[in-house]
């Protein structure tokens, strides 16, 4: 009886102990801003250290697991569950393009500073008026399974892509080839601008002059007598079929997909540039963290969260190479420039003023974030740090408020003919928001705004800033492999639904500059006007430059990821090495 | 008995009806759609795409085509897979239902065994003991009970793959990739099992207890027939009656994948895929499966309550 009452007790004491350590759980949230609060005084003192852009290599490449040095020439990757459409152009999925990015290399490449340089075109010619485009390709291009790519194939995407069925996410009517629409919504058979020279050399004659065209033109090719075998024009449902099973032309071969699991690839002696090293490439389908597995052995390379704790965990194994490099994104704060309180320009300076930026980052990212000052990254050719500023300058703030109207009410919040500053922030839950929220109610209430916040889920935040029912609203751009994507969604007339009813006739001048020519150094000069143009009138709050934190197995050399097109362009130099040399 | 199932199957199709509508409103009800998660497309692919889905019709009209198509047997259009719903499902579901089964037999399995040896051994050390591991186990969340056992058995110790289904770029075939499965199924059912034990082993202790206190099993032990005997064959049989309603209900659970276990081991289950189409509003493969499921609910209710009657006469119809 004694031992009953014993084992009783204890079983009380386990169950209510475990009953606290979920209910702890539940609070977390609560507490993680708390936390945030508290380390603020904290990190003004060792404001803006950001981590620098570096490789690390392994300190002990012996130390390796077994389980990845016996998998041989085989080299394995994390990534999310893709759609499973690996024909480029088709797909809804991100993670299905990088699949398709394995096996379809484009006609004009992208470098790790976002200029262009040659892929399946080994050159190419811009007339003098910048209309006309001429692509050289590669000697002896093959597709994967033996047959000759030539300058055909190039001509059956662009009349695909041009196709009115076609439901894809590739607008190439932006490049307004000549002839174009009369395909997309006449009745011409082929499209006038696109002349086929011989076997190598395609040249395509554009309506207007659009720095983008060249690498919109210059995309990914489809191989016309297989993708096209059964092409009518307004008919492309029977492609449905051979999403699985693609044929491309880059340095691997698409094998088996096995979903929920991996995608297969082997080495493709037909690739241009020379079969790679590695015999098999596997993408493997990890959900969320892919920590353990890069740590076990069974990934040889994972993109992680940037963060500092992270990055020691990779040097604490000892086998991984770190690579630490900046985002082509920038993540943003989007007004409602509906709402009449923003149509001020003053107004939304002084929210961009009055924001601690500098805290919220460095607090939020450890470092491997920066504040951004211009809407592009600073991997970018047109960027520059002269323009713009990441200053907190709550005095300015206030002093820009009085100019617009708004004076201290009682209660310390300002008003203007009889409205409170109130204001709607929307954001997703979690990530930056948490730490972002408190730091922001306070910036802001000390310059006399009140910020309400709401936080939701990204499909819910998008569906309800598509309804205008935001003042501001957090959001982070895709990567931008033009500096041109960054700024679009300013112009008056950009159809974007989460920019909407801002720019005018000046500034959609400066947009339009920006594309109006091929010469690199015109464009930059381009959008350095524009940024000193919306630096006066801030169409959103410019948030960060976020850093990606990457870890490679010691055994594995020759993965070089950058901002634009993460390890996509160094996968064909790929090789093994010994670790215990 | 034959009016009786055949009521009981023209139950079946209002309480289907009725889930149909609260699957269908619920999702539609919720702001934000597929097209709605690509922050990129212009208000005027949007409106396209919104034609292209029907998700410009009115939602009366919506539920009536998803219906009609689903009496046919279409479940639609997955938007993020770009295939028929019934194909994404066949291609994630049966690794969901192994695991499933697996732990199902083995949860079973040694909740009876725990049961039995608990109440026939009331109050002991070992009913004690046994009784703080089950409500531990229990009470732990699965994400964590998961990535301990993550960290300690496949990480430190190696003993067993961390994730994933097969050793990854392996290209085993008949036994050994039975061999290569049933080791990367090792963890998952591991931790399904620990959290479906609890329950089930309180279930077993309390009908055995009281079992054992009838007047049968007394008059079973006055003929002076084996304690072995009596608690197997009088006792157990009769403890085991009410499991059987339980057991029909595991039916769902066996197709329905486990979220959060199969999103830690990497699982190519149903569930994660569940997850994920949740997060992309693919609101044709939630609505479909969720419906599939609905429908093994309301038949397994079915299967128990006539297998209940099969096996225990005091129930029956007369």
């Amino acid at each position: 009886m004694k031992l009953k009452s014993m084992t009783i007790y204890i079983t009380i004491l386990l169950v209510s102990f475990l009953i606290a350590a979920c209910s702890d759980e539940d609070s977390g949230t609560g507490n993680e801003s708390e936390q945030a609060t508290n380390t603020e005084t904290q990190t003004e003192t060792e404001t803006s250290i950001v981590v620098e852009d570096a490789r690390h290599e392994a300190t002990e490449p012996a130390a390796s697991p077994a389980l990845a040095i016996n998998r041989g020439d085989t080299v394995v990757v994390g990534l999310q569950e893709p759609g499973g459409v690996f024909t480029p152009y088709f797909n809804t999925s991100g993670y299905d393009g990088n699949v398709q990015a394995v096996m379809f290399p484009p006609l004009v490449e992208i470098n790790e500073a976002g200029e262009a340089v040659p892929g399946l075109a080994k050159s190419w010619d811009i007339s003098e008026d910048g209309l006309t485009y001429t692509y050289n390709l590669q000697d002896d291009l093959l597709f994967d399974d033996g047959t000759p790519l030539t300058a055909a194939d190039v001509a059956f995407t662009l009349t695909l892509l041009h196709d009115p069925s076609y439901g894809g996410g590739t607008d190439i009517t932006e490049a307004k080839i000549v002839g174009g629409l009369d395909y997309k919504n006449g009745d011409a058979d082929t499209i006038s601008g696109i002349n086929v020279i011989n076997e190598k050399t395609i040249e395509v004659t554009t309506e207007v002059v659009n720095a983008r065209s060249l690498r919109l033109i210059g995309g990914q090719v489809l191989k016309k007598d297989y993708y096209g075998k059964d092409y009518q024009k307004g008919q492309l449902d029977y492609l449905n079929a051979l999403h699985q099973k693609p044929v491309g032309a880059g340095p691997f071969r698409f094998v088996e997909y096995l979903p929920g699991q991996e995608i297969r690839f082997e080495a493709n002696e037909y690739y241009y540039d020379g079969k790679p090293e590695v015999a098999q490439f596997i993408y493997k389908t990890t959900e969320g963290d892919s920590l353990q597995f890069f740590q076990t052995g069974e990934l040889d390379y994972s993109a992680l969260s940037a963060n500092q704790d992270n990055f020691e965990f990779l040097q604490t194994l000892g086998f991984a190479d770190i690579n630490v490099y900046t985002s082509s994104a920038y993540g943003y704060m989007t007004f409602n420039h509906e709402k009449e309180v923003f149509k001020d320009p003053k107004v939304r300076q002084a929210f961009v003023l009055g924001l601690d930026r500098q805290t919220i980052i460095s607090t939020h990212y450890q470092g491997y974030a920066e504040v951004a000052n211009i809407p592009v990254s600073p991997t970018s050719w047109a960027y520059t740090d002269e323009i713009g500023s990441t200053k907190y300058d709550p005095e300015k703030a206030k002093q820009l408020l009085e100019e617009a109207g708004w004076v201290e009410g009682a209660d310390g919040i300002r008003e203007k003919d009889g409205k409170k500053l109130t204001v709607y922030y929307f954001t997703s839950a979690g990530g930056l928001g948490d730490t972002l929220i408190p730091i922001a109610k306070e910036n802001y209430k000390a310059i006399g705004i009140d910020l309400q916040v709401e936080q939701m889920d990204f499909n819910a935040l998008l569906s309800r800033v598509g309804n205008g029912d935001h003042d501001l609203a957090s959001f982070s751009t895709t990567m931008l492999t033009d500096p041109y994507n960054g700024i679009e969604n300013f112009h008056s007339k950009s159809a974007s639904s989460i920019i909407k009813g801002f720019g005018n006739e000046e500034i959609d001048a400066l947009i339009e500059a920006t594309i109006a020519t091929n010469d690199l150094e015109e464009r930059t000069n381009a959008f350095h006007n524009l940024y000193k143009a919306l630096d006066e009138n801030p169409p959103v709050i410019l948030m960060d430059y976020k850093k990606v934190l990457s870890g490679t197995n010691a055994r594995v050399d020759g993965f070089e990821p950058n901002g634009y097109r993460g390890i996509a362009s160094s996968l064909k130099d790929l090789k093994i090495v010994d670790v215990n040399k | 008995m034959r009016n009786y199932v055949l009521k009981r199957l023209l139950y079946l199709i209002p309480t289907l009806i009725g889930a149909s509508m609260l699957i269908f409103f619920l999702y539609s009800l919720v702001p934000g759609n597929f097209v709605d998660s690509d922050p990129n497309l212009t208000t005027e692919r949007k409106a396209e795409l919104y034609a292209l889905y029907g998700f410009d019709q009115p939602d009366i009209e919506r539920y009536f085509i998803w219906i009609g198509n689903l009496l046919q047997g279409d479940l639609g259009y997955s938007l993020q897979f770009q295939r028929p719903v019934t194909e994404v499902l066949g291609n994630y579901i049966w690794s969901s239902f192994f695991v499933a089964l697996a732990s199902l037999i083995l949860t079973w399995l040694i909740a009876v065994i725990i049961g039995v040896v608990s109440a026939t051994k009331q109050y002991s050390f070992f009913d004690s003991f046994i009784t703080i591991i089950v409500f531990a186990a229990m009470a732990t969340p699965s994400f964590f009970l998961g990535l301990i056992l993550i960290k300690f058995l496949a990480v430190d110790l190696g003993w067993f793959p961390a994730g994933g289904m097969i050793t990854t770029g392996s290209n085993l075939t008949g036994w050994d990739y039975v061999k290569d499965v049933a080791e990367h199924m090792i963890l998952p059912v591991l931790v399904l099992t620990m959290l479906g034990i609890g329950g089930l082993t309180r279930y077993f202790r309390t009908n055995m207890l009281e079992v054992i206190k009838q007047d049968f099993v007394r008059t079973a032990r006055a003929k002076g027939l084996k304690e072995r005997v009596v608690i197997y064959k009088h006792a157990l049989r009769n403890a085991l009656l009410p499991a059987i309603t339980l057991f029909a209900f595991e039916l769902p659970a066996l197709f329905s994948g486990a979220i959060i276990t199969e999103q830690i081991f990497n699982w190519p289950g149903i569930g994660a895929i569940y997850m994920q189409a949740f997060t992309v509003r693919d609101y044709p493969l939630l609505m479909g499966f969720t419906m599939f499921i609905a429908l093994l609910t309301v038949i397994s209710n079915l299967l128990a309550d006539l297998l209940y009657g099969v096996a225990d006469p005091r129930v029956r119809l007369k």
